[in-house]
């Protein structure tokens, strides 16, 4: 073998030129130099002089140029042809070598690649979350143009959301940016075909179901004729109940059900995939559904003031929304002038309909993809740091390697190679963690999604997880690939000897594993923080050890308001009579999620203009709901039983409603009109949060139930023991004074407040988990530096002990190195944190972004974690036995 | 000096380039000789084809090509038959022959009965 000490490098146009192998224009014209050359010798020999022999050969020829060009065409061809084989089989080569290789340093290779399968698993998940909820087109045939447009009150910040008949029809017949408009309202039915049962049903104008696109599989949809006033009693039905209710979807068609008293004949059927609601069962026409907005006449301008309802219009092609925006805005400032004693105050707000979906998870949605990409960084970055940690213990191979002739491209593949195989099983294995993470994530962003928000691991996730675990092998590899192959072949060799660790970019990664780690124990603690915060608001109840239920008297038994006040009072009776209970009471609504009866206030004295009077949530309740609930009293008196319909209107208000009017706390004896005559405050009692647990307590009041039988009752028990007996209990009782009336929305109050703080609760949890991967990783990375550089310390550590130095003093040294790493992290790193914790701050409940306990903690843990990773390692200085060290050598 | 000689055939080329080096390694101007030899000057090639076609036919794998140092000491490029050439210069011989064999044969035919 020759041997080819050109330490210099051909110039730059050279290697070019030899990157498609030998130069073959320069042979070709040798190989034809030479046949002119031999002919012309021929013919000199002939007796030719030498320039005649010359010309009469290349005459012979004929065009030199022609064949010099051909012959160099298709030695080029051959040329790419080769290389291409050539590289397939190197990379065949790499991958075999590169697997052999792992399979000897299997544990650092494993380690690498849990790393690599924690960091693509959750970005993967993350990935499939988003695509869903960002990406995806909504299931509804017109999904891309459906817009949400609700009433808001001027000036605030949140719309009501509802809106009412009338303003629908005016919104409908005024516009011209939408191709339809629709309104659809929820109500609760009961059903008899067979057992009673309570179905949801949706009351829609004729134009919802053309507006959403949607069009039947079987029979119809409504028509403009069903939704008017007298016409005959029809229903729409998903797929999913028709099967339920008759088998077959086609068996359905022209059957009657009986929904509240009335028969209605099914006309059509809709496929499961196009509900809205998206757990919808029944659609009634609005006309024929006993819409309440109509029970004193449509046209009844009192109906305006009624909000209830749901609009959605679909945009026509190529109107801007915010065309559509000033048009409705115009439309109600009009309806304003014209009807200021319901719309004074009132405009519209129009939403996208996918915005209704991710509008309000955007917070958490952000801070969880935030944490997604930390995670997978600081995998990256372990996976990097521990190669480069394989890579120095193979300096002597590689230096051997470039020795015997390997260039430096071909090492740089090589490593590269190895990193790609480790990311891509990093990748297979992240991609089946996926499926479990991805639950976990869903369940923290969006809890209560729709159906049709399915999640799905689909062919474009598992091609984006490929990617990432591809691109991050080649990013993360390539750093530590190209160092090493810098490494001139003898100075590396000299390198395995003497052991003089140029490990700063190992650091680096380490600091950078650090520093992100500090921002994702931030972000938890902040989470937690927020959690218990959230547990420690006060709700003016005692949810612990409560159990509800509801009941709707739509019968006609129950038409005359004295029959339900009656019923309501029997109920009441009989579950305070049951065994275990220790109160019972009813009210027209819970609290934590009962959102909102709104009615307008007027105070005696205390004139307002008509059409401007206050606004404020009002709850029907019996004398035991404040006692069952444990409402505080502030002063005053809750009901009692003589509070019935003969004895003078009652009310109780709320705290803030008595500080909001009555500052100087005077509040008893006052009248104050709710809309069915004056009634004398005569009690105060503590805020309780009704509409949501997190705002700002409202002015709320207290009507007695037996001065307002409503139809709809939810009753709650206090009880010892097991709840679901209760419950259960309570079912019995109720069938045994009425057998055709359902209950349902059987809850514990606990639960109910669970469910509204599901998803700090939930990104709490996830926040922590990822802290715990990421503190996990840092950890690790940590204790690899520290042992890998403890290792190439072997001799000077092992000097300093047979010179005298004591094993704690190096023990300790170690593990201050150890601790100084750590540190420069906590300090790049808390200042990410403090960015993270003001964008996290925002979708979290009551935490400021300068929660000093969290940054704190977050320090403490970062500390005991470097702490621990250097234990091992410096324990192992300590012990180092100068002959050893030496041995080593 | 006079040429008398006859084009060779178009595909024949080739067929001559691998039984000329069949008998051994031998370079292009090798090649144009032996034809030229063993045809007794009746068949010349056409030198300007020669070279194409035999970095073709090593780009084929027919042939294999090598620099090496000539008879009187230059550095020429040097062809030699490959088991692969051998193959092929067996059937392409087979099938030359049997076209030549049957073109003669059509020649030498008696005339066409009446």
């Amino acid at each position: 073998m020759s041997s080819a000490p050109n330490p210099r490098r051909p110039p730059a146009w050279r290697r070019y030129l030899s990157f498609w192998g030998p130069d073959i224009g320069a042979d070709v014209d040798d190989e034809l130099r030479f046949h002119l050359e031999m002919r012309a010798a021929e013919y000199a020999a002939r007796g030719l002089t030498p320039a005649a022999a010359r010309s009469r050969a290349e005459q012979r020829f004929g065009s030199i140029h022609r064949a010099r060009e051909a012959c160099a065409e298709i030695d080029r061809q051959q040329a790419r042809a080769e290389h291409h084989a050539h590289m397939l089989l190197a990379l065949r080569q790499d991958t075999v070598y590169a697997l052999r290789v792992l399979r000897r340093q299997w544990l650092p290779a494993l380690a690498a690649v849990l790393c690599m399968a924690v960091g693509v698993s959750a970005t993967t998940a993350m990935f499939s979350v988003a695509d869903t909820l960002l990406l995806r087109p909504l299931p509804y045939p017109n999904g891309d143009r459906l817009v949400a447009i609700s009433t808001t009150r001027v000036g605030a910040s949140s719309s009501i959301g509802v809106s009412s008949y009338l303003d629908y029809r005016d919104w409908r017949d005024a516009q011209h940016s939408f191709d339809d408009m629709g309104a659809i309202g929820g109500t609760n039915f009961i059903m008899l075909h067979g057992e009673p049962r309570r179905v949801s049903a949706s009351l829609v104008s004729a134009s919802f179901f053309p507006t959403f696109g949607i069009s039947a599989e079987l029979g119809r949809v409504f028509a403009a004729a069903d939704d008017r006033p007298g016409a005959a009693p029809v229903m729409v039905v998903s797929d999913a109940f028709a099967r339920q209710e008759f088998g077959e979807p086609s068996r359905a068609l022209g059957e009657n059900i009986t929904l509240n008293g009335i028969a209605r004949t099914i006309v059509g059927v809709i496929p499961d995939r196009w509900r809205y609601p998206s757990r919808g069962e029944t659609w009634l026409p609005i006309a024929t559904g006993g819409y309440s907005g109509f029970s004193n006449g449509v046209d009844n301008p009192s109906s305006r003031g009624n909000r209830n309802l749901q609009v959605f219009g679909a945009l026509h092609r190529g109107v801007p929304l915010d065309r559509a925006r000033r048009e409705l805005a115009a439309i109600a400032a009009r309806l304003q002038h014209e009807w200021p004693g319901s719309n004074a105050q009132m405009t519209t707000a129009l939403t996208p309909m996918r915005e209704q979906y991710v509008g309000d998870i955007r917070g958490s949605l952000v801070a969880v993809i935030g944490a997604t990409m930390l995670v997978l960084l600081i995998a990256c970055a372990n996976v990097a740091a521990l190669q480069l940690a394989r890579a120095w213990a193979r300096t002597r191979e590689i230096a051997v390697r470039a020795a015997i002739g390997a260039s430096r491209g071909r090492i740089v593949r090589q490593l590269l190679t190895e990193s790609v195989v480790l990311s891509l099983a990093g990748g297979a294995l992240g991609t089946v963690l996926a499926i479990w993470a991805r639950e976990l994530i869903r369940r923290a962003v969006a809890p209560n999604t729709p159906a049709w928000m399915t999640f799905d691991i689909d062919g474009r996730v598992l091609l984006g997880a490929f990617g990432v675990s591809m691109l991050a092998g080649i990013a993360f590899g390539l750093a530590p690939a190209l160092r090493l192959a810098d490494l001139r072949a003898g100075t590396a060799l000299r390198h395995a000897t003497v052991g003089s660790p140029r490990s700063r970019l190992q650091r680096a990664f380490v600091i950078a594993e650090v520093a992100i780690s500090i921002i994702l124990v931030v972000s938890a603690s902040l989470a937690l923080e927020s959690v218990w915060r959230i547990d420690r608001i006060p709700l003016g109840i005692d949810p612990a050890g409560v159990v509800t239920f509801e009941v709707t008297m739509q019968s006609a038994r129950y038409d005359q308001p004295p029959a339900r006040a009656r019923l309501v009072d029997e109920i009441e009776e009989q579950l305070r009579a049951m065994p275990g209970v220790i109160g019972a009471g009813a009210a027209d609504r819970m609290p934590i999620n009962g959102c909102c009866s709104q009615f307008p206030m007027v105070i005696q004295g205390q004139p307002v203009t008509k059409g401007h009077e206050p606004f404020v949530t009002g709850t029907i309740a019996t004398p035991g709901y404040f006692a069952t609930l444990h409402v505080r009293l502030v002063s005053g008196r809750t009901f009692n039983a003589s509070d019935d319909a003969r004895a003078p209107n009652a009310m109780v208000i709320n705290q803030t409603f008595a500080d909001k009017y009555w500052p100087r706390g005077d509040a008893l004896g006052h009248q104050v009109n709710t809309g069915v005559g004056f009634a004398t405050i005569v009690g105060v009692v503590q805020d309780v949060k009704q509409a949501t647990i997190f705002g700002a307590p409202e002015p709320q009041f207290f009507r007695p139930y037996a001065q307002d039988p409503w139809t709809r009752a939810v009753f709650a028990i206090r009880a010892r023991g097991d709840l679901a007996q209760v419950a259960s209990a309570a079912r019995r009782v109720v069938r045994s004074i009425d057998p055709t009336m359902p209950i349902f929305d059987v809850q514990t109050l606990a639960d109910a407040f669970d469910e509204a703080t599901l998803t700090t609760r939930s990104l709490s949890r996830l926040l922590v988990a990822f802290a715990g991967i990421a503190l996990l990783l840092a950890a690790t990375g940590l204790y690899g530096l520290i042992s890998f550089l403890v290792e190439r310390r072997t001799r000077e550590l092992g000097l300093r002990v047979a010179l005298g130095a004591e094993p704690s003093r190096v023990a300790r040294m170690v593990i201050g190195q150890a601790v100084a790493l750590a540190a420069v992290g906590v300090a790049v790193g808390l200042g990410g944190a403090m960015l993270a914790a003001k964008w996290l701050a925002a979708a979290l409940y009551g935490v400021t972004p300068r929660e000093s306990s969290a940054y704190l903690l977050a320090v403490l843990i970062l500390g005991a974690a470097s702490l621990a990773a250097s234990y091992g390692p410096a324990r192992r200085a300590s012990r180092a036995d100068p002959m050893d060290a030496l041995r080593a050598e | 000096m006079p040429d008398a000689n006859v084009e060779v055939l178009r595909g024949t080329l080739d067929l001559l380039i691998l039984k000329a080096v069949s008998w051994g390694p031998t370079h292009g101007y090798g090649v144009a000789r032996w034809i030229e030899q063993a045809t007794d000057d009746v068949l010349q090639i056409e030198e300007g084809s020669l070279y194409p076609a035999l970095h073709r036919l090593q780009s084929r794998g027919w042939i294999d090509a090598e620099w090496g140092i000539s008879e009187n000491n230059r550095r020429a490029r040097f062809y030699s038959l490959t088991a692969k050439g051998r193959a092929q210069l067996r059937v392409e011989a087979a099938t030359w022959t049997r076209f030549a064999y049957a073109v003669f044969a059509a020649l030498e035919a008696p005339p066409r009965p009446a």
